[in-house]
């Protein structure tokens, strides 16, 4: 009976852990005060190894390597559906690229609309620059992991005033221990199938599909964790990273020559066998 | 992903080639999305799923004369347009006897 419980409490964490994101105050007035109420600097003084390193991953620059597409999904917004971006909407692209913006106020929605577009649009390069830098400091930073997104259930949503590690421990500020966090479900709540309030599902990655329901169906138990932090920690090597895609994949060949009588003359055949392995934990390619 | 196969006599002439592609769900080789996301509601799976081995056999013709050749297989990572890098390179010599 408890095995059945869990398995039906693992299960309802798995559905719900993308719905929507995060349900949270949402009481920062304007970028200006999201910026530094989440100031990941303010981490480093304790945390630099860990700081540095997500300062180099993908993570930390989790909307500016993506304004184009922003931008696209802002004007097909505006164009295609006609419909109005706000907060809702925006969420589509910005829960999991910039997850603090769970705590912004439509108005500062507005505000980080209206940066997009001029760090696109704009032609006066300092303005395009200037909303560029603002928006840089927008991205999946620490209190993205472990305060905004660290429980990964909505239905118990984070205190916004602690800071969540796997672990727990003592700090200078309010720590929690959040096992989850070692967890591919905390991951999937982007890595995966995203549902938006409004009913919409969003297919932009399926990579935790692919680990959930093929790589460990067929007897995969590795985590996320275990392959994109084991060796580089919170720079969480992808495919952009060989030596990590060169671990993932095998590559054997065979081959045999032999002589096919063709109209009274032996003519040279082969027959080659190429095995292509896929020891990742997901799909290849997929993102 | 791809998987590039060739071969080539004594010569050097390339009397062989064949190319596998895998291909992440939605975008072509380039990382160039071809499907808006919010539209796709059915989908092919081209990728090379995990814990499988994808296996590819291949009967080749070649030459009249030819005597050896040296097979080459590539397996190529198409991250982004400028980002491919080799991952495996495997070679194989056959020789053909009289």
């Amino acid at each position: 009976m408890r095995s059945v419980l869990g398995t039906l409490v693992g299960s309802f964490m798995l559905v719900t852990a993308t719905m929507g994101g995060p349900v949270l105050a949402q009481t920062t007035p304007n970028v200006d005060a999201l910026i530094q109420r989440h100031d990941s600097g303010s981490c480093k003084s304790c945390h630099t190894k860990i700081h540095d390193e997500w300062a180099a991953s993908y993570h930390g620059r989790s909307i500016v390597q993506s304004l184009g597409s922003l931008r696209a999904f802002i004007a097909s917004l505006e164009k295609e559906r006609k419909t109005k971006v706000d907060k809702t909407q925006m969420l589509k692209c910005l829960d999991c690229h910039a997850p603090i913006v769970n705590e912004a106020s439509e108005e500062a929605v507005q505000e980080i609309v209206a940066l997009v577009k001029t760090a696109v649009d704009e032609k006066d390069e300092g303005k395009k620059k200037a909303a560029r830098d603002k928006l840089s400091k927008l991205n999946v930073n620490c209190t993205g992991c472990h305060g905004v997104k660290a429980t990964a259930n909505p239905m118990t949503p984070p205190d916004p005033k602690v800071l969540y590690g796997p672990k727990g421990g003592t700090a200078p500020h309010p720590v929690q221990a959040q096992p989850v966090l070692q967890s591919s479900v905390f991951c999937s709540q982007c890595h995966a199938l995203w549902y938006a309030k409004d009913g919409e599902y969003l297919y932009c990655t399926t990579i935790f599909e692919s680990h959930q329901n093929a790589y460990r169906g067929m007897g995969g138990t590795q985590s996320c964790q275990d392959c994109h932090m084991k060796s580089k920690g919170h720079t969480f090597p992808g495919a952009h990273n060989q030596a990590l895609v060169k671990e993932g994949l095998t590559l054997a060949m065979e081959a045999v020559g032999y002589r096919h009588l063709v109209e009274g003359k032996y003519m040279p055949r082969a027959v080659i066998t190429v095995d292509v392995g896929n020891q990742a934990g997901h799909r290849i390619p997929d993102g | 992903m791809v998987l590039d196969v060739t071969a080539k006599s004594e010569k050097g002439a390339k009397v062989f080639s064949y190319q596998k592609v895998w291909q992440e769900i939605g975008t072509d080789l380039a990382g160039d999305q071809k499907v808006r996301a919010w539209d796709i509601k059915n989908t092919i799976d081209l990728a090379l799923q995990p814990r499988q081995i994808h296996t590819e056999r291949l009967p080749v013709q070649l030459p009249e004369g030819t005597n050896l050749v040296e097979i080459e297989a590539t397996l190529t990572y198409h991250h982004r347009p400028g980002e491919e890098f080799v991952v495996h390179k495997v070679e194989r010599k056959v020789v053909f006897r009289k």
